[in-house]
């Protein structure tokens, strides 16, 4: 037996609430162990038993206390059928739209940012001219620099798309705690 | 057959609260009012915070009553919303700020020294001195196991870690309230020798 191992049953031993098998292995292990041995000391140190424990009450008014918030909300099952149907969203179907909404979003912003590389990005080759593969170089050259100037686009849309994942997500989540 | 009377007896008592009848919740309040209060008091700290604790706890416990699955236990399920509870208060707790002898209460506790042995005066307070001294993460699954008398299992399911974790915790909490015990008894024994 390792010492991790007895580590999580040492106090049980002590308190004999372990099956005879284990009660021996653990006694064999303490017989070699004298670090198991010192740590079994110190949980008998402080003989931790249910009979030394108290409870202590609340005061005597916490009852009525209670029963004074109480008796202006509805029946449990109202209420549990109210947060049903408030939260309409929860479950699959919001994670569903959460998830749409910003992946829609991100493309959107994609597809927006791409068109507007490829409308500025033919702009340049036509000043540079030259031959038809050097065309087509600096077609390719003018979009991508198009494309990360207007990379600012993406970003806005993909924002948008998380807010409304977040929106989704909170009404879905946080607001039916309140 | 008394356990069994009582198991039903709560069922029928948790059906009629469910549908609206508050004094059915009110008999369950006074059931559980003692566990829940205890709970709170030990995992918090002082008796004016854990009765705020119970009042919002009892008041949760009624607002998801209606979800409440009889399959489970209710003494477990309401045990549940109550350490779920507490641990989300000392967590608010870390970010706020809090007067220094709350943070390092072993330093008001030294100074009025240590009177009489811990469990055999079974002072309250004492107990509770210690206690405070624990990491929190130990004193849920201590005071489930011992002032609630909860199994290994059920606090696992309460605190959804594996039963290994609950054990090693237990035992890590036992070894430092005995290390904690012999300090206090070494200090004892250096003033009778004087």
């Amino acid at each position: 037996m390792r010492c991790r191992e007895c580590e999580s049953i040492l106090w049980m031993y002590l308190d004999n609430e372990l099956p005879e098998g284990q009660r021996g292995t653990v006694a064999a292990h303490l017989e070699s162990c004298p670090r198991c041995a010192q740590a079994l000391d110190q949980l008998r140190a402080f003989p931790l038993q249910t009979t030394h424990l108290q409870i202590v009450p609340p005061s005597p008014d916490f009852t009525a206390r209670l029963m004074q918030r109480i008796t202006p909300l509805p029946a449990p099952r109202e209420l549990a059928a109210q947060q049903h149907r408030v939260t309409g969203w929860q479950g699959p179907l919001g994670m569903a739209v959460a998830f749409s909404t910003a992946a829609a979003a991100i493309f959107l912003g994609l597809l927006s940012t791409a068109a507007l590389a490829l409308a500025s990005g033919q702009r340049l080759p036509v000043e540079s001219g030259g031959s038809a593969s050097s065309i087509a170089n600096a077609i390719g050259a003018g979009m991508v620099i198009a494309f990360w100037e207007h990379l600012s686009w993406t970003i806005i849309f993909a924002l948008v798309g998380m807010l409304a994942a977040l929106a989704v997500l909170w009404f879905r989540v946080v607001a039916p705690r309140h | 057959m008394v356990a069994y009377g009582q198991q039903t007896e709560e069922a029928v008592l948790i059906e009629a609260a469910k549908a609206g009848d508050q004094e059915a919740f009110r008999q369950i309040v006074e059931r559980y009012q003692g566990a829940v209060h205890n709970l709170a008091y030990r995992m918090l700290g002082t008796p004016e915070e854990a009765e705020d604790a119970a009042q919002e706890i009892f008041v949760r416990i009624y607002r998801q009553l209606g979800r409440y699955d009889s399959e489970r236990k209710f003494s477990t399920w309401t045990l549940a919303i109550a350490t779920n509870y507490c641990i989300d208060q000392l967590r608010r707790r870390r970010m706020q700020f809090v007067p220094l002898e709350n943070i390092i209460p072993w330093a008001r506790a030294r100074d009025s020294g240590p009177e009489g042995e811990a469990l055999s005066s079974e002072s309250r307070d004492e107990m509770q001195r210690l206690l405070k001294r624990l990491p929190e993460k130990y004193r849920a699954p201590l005071v489930l196991r011992y002032w609630e008398d909860l199994s290994c299992a059920e606090i696992a399911e309460i605190l959804g870690v594996p039963e290994g974790t609950i054990k090693t915790q237990i035992h890590r909490a036992r070894k430092q309230l005995g290390k904690m015990l012999e300090g206090v008894e070494e200090r004892q024994d250096a003033l009778s020798r004087v």
